[in-house]
């Protein structure tokens, strides 16, 4: 009995605390993402990419971000995996960690001064295999691309 | 299109609703899912009890005999103290039982009973699922005539007649082996909390089973001394006895005497 009380004061007090941080990362996010919206980062270009302009520099950028779910998050997707279905509780930590890394791309492109970025590959790996029981599942994802800027 | 739209439908899109992620709160997914659990842990709890009550009101007699001695461990406790300050209770008790044994023909085939003396400072006799029936210290201490305590030897076997002492263990075993579903490994709590539900003092009958064995008991008190009057005798000490507060009879093994006494004039 002491168990299942404790559990509901854990996850009740880590509820509040990761609905918080979630609001305020959503919020940097989107203030970002409309910061460097006039850098565009496009997905083609691998081998047949051509331009009229002059090329100056070209170099490689890459942001990477590792988000953790938080314990609340997981007993519900751990709960929603008993019956199947969609996980919606870790579709937001997946979403947060792939637009955090595309936003740190752009933001080592725009240090360089590039123009535009070309060839992006968004990959994503789990930091660890949780075959563990009692560990929370880590999100790492990886933007990479060729960042071109113009004469 | 020119750049200036097509920059603020960009912004609209970053802004606007997340298409990747899914509207619903985790709080509103978590309580679902918490109540969908809770309510398939119900039904399968109701289920398996139904199927085990089936079974077990209908098992020939040969059955519950072999699970009776499964079910008992080797004990010798015939020259232990208590037992020995209570010989005459007890040899009392032997005999009332073998002429309850005689009347009924279906205690005929399955007549595991045992009696034995429990040290114990309650006023309490109970059954275990292996067919010995416990009187504590206490109530022998009393010092009841012998139609109350046939009454008393009666109650119990009338829970044995009707099998009640198998089903109390078979709900036992389901609450533990849904405990153990529930959480995988065996924590120190679980023990705990399985060790509570199978301690044999607290096997509970439900109120309809313990009116039934009151009825089974008059009936024989009927059967051996022609009248009932023993059982309204023992329910009027009972009266007497319990000045606990009311919260007693909540985790008392037994319904209140006043809802006993009601039934047995009324019956």
């Amino acid at each position: 009995m002491i168990d299942i009380i404790l559990l509901i004061i854990i996850l009740s007090v880590i509820y509040m605390i990761g609905s918080i941080i979630e609001k305020n990362h959503f919020k940097k996010l989107k203030k970002k993402e409309v910061e460097y919206i006039k850098l565009p980062a496009v997905g083609f270009g691998c081998k047949n990419w051509s331009s009229n302009k002059q090329i100056k520099d070209v170099g490689i950028v890459c942001g990477e971000a590792a988000i953790g779910c938080d314990y609340f998050k997981m007993f519900v997707s751990n709960l929603k995996s008993f019956f199947g279905g969609r996980l919606t509780s870790v579709e937001s930590v997946l979403d947060r960690a792939r637009r955090e890394a595309i936003v740190r791309m752009k933001e080592k492109a725009k240090k360089i001064g590039a123009n535009v970025i070309i060839n992006v590959k968004i990959e994503s790996t789990m930091l660890n295999e949780c075959e563990q029981k009692n560990m929370l599942p880590q999100c790492l994802v990886i933007a990479y691309g060729t960042a071109i800027k113009y004469e | 299109m020119n750049s200036e739209e097509y920059l603020q439908r960009q912004i609209n899109l970053i802004e606007g609703d997340n298409i990747n992620v899914t509207k619903t709160s985790d709080l509103a997914q978590f309580f679902i899912l918490i109540s969908g659990i809770i309510l398939i842990i119900i039904s399968l709890y109701f289920f398996s009890d139904f199927f085990v009550h089936v079974f077990i009101k209908t098992m020939p007699n040969k059955t519950q005999v072999k699970l009776e001695n499964i079910l008992t461990a080797p004990v010798n406790k015939s020259d232990s103290p208590v037992l020995k300050k209570y010989s005459k209770e007890i040899e009392f008790l032997n005999e009332t039982k073998d002429k309850i044994i005689q009347n009924d023909i279906s205690l005929r085939n399955r007549n595991n009973i045992r009696i034995f003396v429990a040290k114990n400072s309650d006023i309490n006799a109970f059954i275990l699922p292996n067919g010995t029936i416990y009187f504590t210290s206490a109530l022998l201490d009393e010092k009841l005539s012998d139609e109350e305590l046939a009454f008393v030897l009666a109650h119990e076997m009338g829970h044995y007649a009707k099998r009640d002492h198998l089903l109390a263990l078979s709900r036992s075993i389901i609450v533990q082996s849904i405990l153990a579903l529930l959480f995988f490994d065996g924590d120190a709590t679980i023990n705990l909390l399985v060790n509570g539900t199978s301690n044999l003092s607290s096997l509970h009958y439900s109120k309809k089973s313990e009116f039934e064995a009151d009825r089974y008991a008059a009936d024989t008190l009927v059967l051996l001394y022609g009248t009932k009057a023993g059982a309204v005798e023992f329910m009027q000490r009972l009266k007497n006895m319990k000045n606990e507060p009311p919260y007693f009879y909540y985790f008392s093994t037994h319904p209140t005497w006043q809802e006993r006494l009601q039934l047995l004039n009324t019956y």
